[in-house]
């Protein structure tokens, strides 16, 4: 089913701390540079998926707002990153089943501008058993939950500061040599240990950004792109699963919270597409906290487990110049956190070759997008 | 006067008994006899057999899976207990019971994955006993 399905249009709003427009505007804005990059017209989507966390709107809304004939309309119930990664395969069935022609995907929100409403903690806050037997303890809200899991990964394999460390520069690096991107000051290693210590391994740089910001793609069968004016980006690989204990849904409850399940997804996608870590030209990983980097990259293989450290070594292999190119658009610590669907994107640009000058990888054949979602996570492969 | 994070619902129906086990000193956790199975977080039922759980206490020893320090408060509530250890252990004699407290009377640099913790109790006030760890000398 993969096989046959391409990305062909692609959307994204400005990324900022203040998007100046509501929310229902910042969604409207990305998917009709989705549907204009497509060569569509709004009247031609007949699908619309959304992920069901982060944005506030319901899908149908959009059929309404941009006079689509909707035939589907769904909610992905994956979450983040996850959820970005499962839309395509609900698309995929979708179109697989004739219910729609062209699948509009999107997400986004004002996190920052509008934190009372749409903070990424809010739905955690609004938990009772987090309410009540997690935040008197002070577990709340993601960087403690992921500093701790971090702790124990440094206790069990080493210390991994200076290679956090490493991702955030390399991100930084990224985000200051893209035309959209909401973290542009210049940042080095150096810099990188002056930041203090805020949730213990954590500085305010190992976490995720809080973002105004949207992303929108079209999704389409093989056949229908062709007829397309734009170069389809076809999904070569794709799978999603949750962890074993799915049952544990808070993050204090996981029975082994380092392991992701990209340990079941990365399989099935490398045999899909029939490639191995070894032809990936570039990864886009789900990048909350470090700790998520690292254990996706060590579940899906590109090394083992507890390797990291020597994998990463002084940086230069996830440099845009070296030979696993990571999070090239920096990422959700240094371009924004639109639920990792803006990796989606980035992978999309850098496999046209449309990536802004200084940022564009050579030669990109394939693209890894690892979506983490909690308890969920998500393998996509991408090519020509 | 803005919500005080650090201090749980009481009312909350699910974690009545848990709280109740806490003022009393005996801190208790669900298991359901049929499936021979514990549970935290607090259900109504026993996931897999629907039948009622009963609160049972445990030796009050745990051994430390996760931690973090937390220089920098999120929430009102937690400005005069920071640096706070915030801890997940695993209970010993009860498999599967995860429980989230902080490490008191303790360094950071002391703590090691799988060391042995005992849950000590904190009277903040008349209604609240909030139960902690402390590490097993």
């Amino acid at each position: 089913m993969a096989q046959n399905i391409a990305i062909v249009g692609i959307g994204e709003t400005a990324y900022s701390s203040n998007s100046g427009m509501t929310g229902p505007q910042l969604l409207l804005q990305a998917c009709r540079r989705a549907i204009a990059d497509a060569g569509l017209k709004t009247t031609d989507i007949d699908g619309v998926i959304v992920p069901r966390i982060g944005t506030n709107v319901r899908p149908f809304e959009f059929g309404f707002y941009l006079h689509c004939p909707l035939r589907y309309v769904a909610y992905c119930g994956m979450e983040a990153g996850a959820g970005a990664v499962n839309s395509i395969e609900m698309a995929a069935q979708a179109l697989a089943d004739g219910k729609a022609k062209y699948v509009l995907i999107f997400t986004g929100a004002n996190q920052k501008s509008d934190a009372k409403n749409s903070n990424p903690g809010k739905f955690h806050m609004d938990d009772p058993y987090k309410r009540n037997l997690e935040i008197p303890f002070g577990f709340y809200p993601q960087p403690v939950y992921f500093a701790s899991m971090t702790r124990r990964y440094m206790n069990i394999y080493g210390d991994v500061t200076e290679q956090m460390g490493r991702i955030a520069v390399n991100s930084r690096r990224n985000a200051c040599l893209n035309d959209n991107a909401q973290m542009k000051k210049p940042m080095t290693l150096e810099d990188y240990y002056n930041y203090p210590v805020l949730y213990d391994p954590f500085r305010i740089v190992d976490c995720c950004l809080v973002t105004d910001g949207a992303c929108a793609f079209v999704v389409t069968t093989e056949e229908r792109a062709k007829d397309l004016p734009v170069k389809p980006v076809m999904v070569r690989g794709i799978a999603t699963a949750g962890i074993d204990h799915i049952t544990e849904y808070f993050f204090s409850q996981e029975t082994e919270p380092l392991a992701t399940a990209a340990r079941k997804t990365a399989p099935i996608a490398f045999a899909q597409a029939g490639l191995t870590v070894d032809d990936i030209s570039i990864a886009e990983i789900y990048d909350s906290f470090a700790v998520n980097t690292i254990c996706q990259l060590e579940d899906i293989g590109f090394c083992g487990h507890g390797e990291f450290r020597d994998f990463i070594g002084d940086g230069s292999r996830i440099s845009l110049e070296g030979d696993l190119p990571l999070n090239t658009h920096g990422g959700l610590l240094s371009q924004g956190y639109i639920f990792g669907m803006n990796h989606i994107i980035e992978a999309v640009k850098q496999i046209r070759g449309t990536a802004n000058e200084g940022r564009q990888v050579k030669n990109v054949k394939s693209a890894f997008v690892s979506g983490f979602g909690g308890w969920f996570q998500g393998s996509l492969i991408l090519s020509l | 006067m803005s919500e005080n994070f650090s201090l749980p619902d009481l009312s909350w129906p699910v974690a009545i008994p848990f709280w109740k086990s806490c003022q009393e000193e005996n801190i208790k956790f669900q298991y359901c006899p049929k499936c021979d199975a514990w549970q935290w977080y607090p259900l109504f039922e026993c996931a897999e057999c629907g039948g009622e759980f009963e609160w049972r206490e445990v030796t009050g020893r745990a051994f430390l899976f996760s931690w973090t320090t937390v220089y920098k408060a999120f929430l009102p509530g937690f400005e005069d207990k920071i640096p706070l250890i915030v801890a997940v252990a695993e209970v010993e004699g009860a498999p599967g019971v995860r429980f989230i407290s902080n490490i008191i009377n303790a360094k950071p640099e002391d703590l090691k994955v799988g060391m042995e913790l005992k849950i000590v109790y904190e009277k903040v006030d008349e209604e609240h006993t909030m139960p902690r760890f402390e590490i097993v000398k």
